[in-house]
């Protein structure tokens, strides 16, 4: 393994629990055995990833406001100098939290929003009210003066309102907006046929992502990636496997990527029984996609390969039935055509009472 | 690109916060949800990004201890700031 690579952050999921049922949630289908990690796992966990190279740390979930220590291990985090990012649907979030959040030194704040609407965010979360509730998080977040990053999934029923997603963000004193195109995997995977946008829908959607990048430089900071069942090239996700991003599940298995479940025959080690910076090195997992010398054609002789290493495994076990496969988004994959019906084939009609909710595990 | 009035102060933005990386000892710019690494001159500018020295005197500070980059040093730190300054990280005050 190269020594520089090492990770420079850490998804900390700190539970699956979440009041939203966002149909594009990209957990698991079903919750992970054995229970939560306590209080000091984390802490733990927290501390040997700031030794192990991690800068930035994400409380992320399920909706992470579920756990009470969120406040204790957002102290922990940035005591070690991490920077801290909370990603929330700032469901639950209260004056007296948020207060205990800034004290502890939370860095960043990062709200998801359904769509600028009322009535269309609530019916994507399929919670009444949820987006007032945001709207109060975000009240909270700048009386504190802790920094502010929205987060919109788009899809369907929500990528046409790209433009006012925009004014949106920009209204409520966002530095940065993330507009994510769902990716397939988890509940997302299960509800794609009526998710999925069309060609046209996405291509209108990058022309005003592009247009309010150039606008908002240096006021807010636009992502807009396009989505790579319709780009012809893979993502490199996570900017190659074991090398820059570690994940820790609610119940301490350590993934290289959030979604890595999703593979099939691939064990991931558990905090309980090893150190991170023993997982990160040595396991089997972390070793199985790094570097290039797993990859088969046309990956292996292709000029891309340490670009886009090979796009994501887990697409690859999805649609493809092997993680060691040419990520199908790729139009030199062999598999191509799965993504191409995909596209044309789930561009039908739908509507949002169609979709497949999310459940609580 | 847009001239700064050398009056002005500049401030790294709260959310931007410079960190010794621990692993490598380089200097890092950490902002939201991601990691600037600098190198050493993007750090001592950085540095006096503070909101007390207006930007003639950051340059004129870095002048002070770099004599031999005289020449170059007041485009170079200007543009510098600026390039941050585009990425939303550092305000003017």
């Amino acid at each position: 393994m190269d020594l520089a690579e090492r990770p420079y952050a850490m998804l900390a999921e700190l539970t699956y629990r979440c009041p939203l049922h966002c149909p594009y949630c990209s957990n698991p289908v079903r919750s992970a055995k054995p229970g939560e990690l306590n209080t000091e796992q984390w802490e733990r966990v927290i501390r040997e990833a700031m030794m192990l190279g991690v800068l930035q740390i994400g409380f992320s979930g399920g909706e992470p406001l579920q756990r009470i220590d969120l406040e204790a291990l957002i102290q922990t985090a940035r005591e070690i100098g991490l920077y801290t990012n909370l990603i929330t649907s700032g469901i639950g979030l209260t004056e007296r939290r948020a207060k205990r959040f800034a004290e502890s030194g939370l860095d960043n704040v990062q709200l998801s929003f359904q769509a600028a609407e009322g009535e269309l965010s609530d019916s994507i979360a399929g919670v009444r009210n949820a987006h007032e509730q945001k709207l109060r998080a975000v009240r909270l977040i700048h009386e504190l003066g802790v920094a502010l990053s929205l987060n919109v999934v788009l899809h369907r029923f929500n990528i046409d309102r790209l433009g006012q997603m925009i004014d949106f963000a920009e209204k409520l004193g966002a530095t940065r907006l993330e507009l994510a195109n769902t990716q397939y995997y988890g509940w997302a995977f299960r509800n794609r046929s009526r998710l999925i946008p069309t060609r046209d829908q996405v291509e209108a959607a990058a022309q005003i992502a592009l247009a309010a990048r150039r606008r908002l430089r240096g006021v807010m900071e636009i992502l807009y990636i396009l989505p790579d069942y319709f780009t012809g090239r893979p993502k490199p996700c996570m900017n190659g496997w074991g090398r820059r991003y570690i994940t820790v599940n609610p119940s301490g298995s350590v993934l290289p990527c959030p979604t890595a479940w999703e593979i099939p025959g691939l064990a991931f080690d558990n905090i309980r029984e090893k150190s991170l910076a023993w997982i990160w090195k040595e396991s089997e997992s972390f070793n199985r996609f790094r570097g290039t010398e797993w990859m088969s054609e046309p990956c292996r002789s292709c000029p891309q390969r340490e670009v886009d290493f090979g796009g994501c495994r887990c697409q690859a076990a999805l649609l493809a039935g092997d993680p060691a496969r040419t990520d199908p988004a790729c139009e030199y994959s062999p598999d191509h055509r799965l993504v191409n019906e995909a596209v044309r084939r789930d561009s039908e009609h739908s509507a949002v009472a169609d979709l497949l909710f999310r459940q609580n595990p | 690109m847009k001239s700064r009035a050398p009056a002005k102060k500049p401030r790294l933005a709260k959310r931007a916060r410079l960190h010794t990386d621990p692993v490598s000892g380089n200097p890092v710019l950490m902002h939201q949800e991601a990691v600037l690494v600098l190198n050493q001159s993007g750090y001592e500018i950085l540095r006096l990004c503070d909101g007390t020295h207006t930007l003639a005197e950051v340059i004129q500070d870095l002048e002070n201890r770099y004599p031999a980059a005289r020449s170059v040093l007041s485009q170079e730190v200007s543009e510098y700031i600026e390039a941050i300054s585009q990425k939303g990280l550092i305000e003017w005050i």
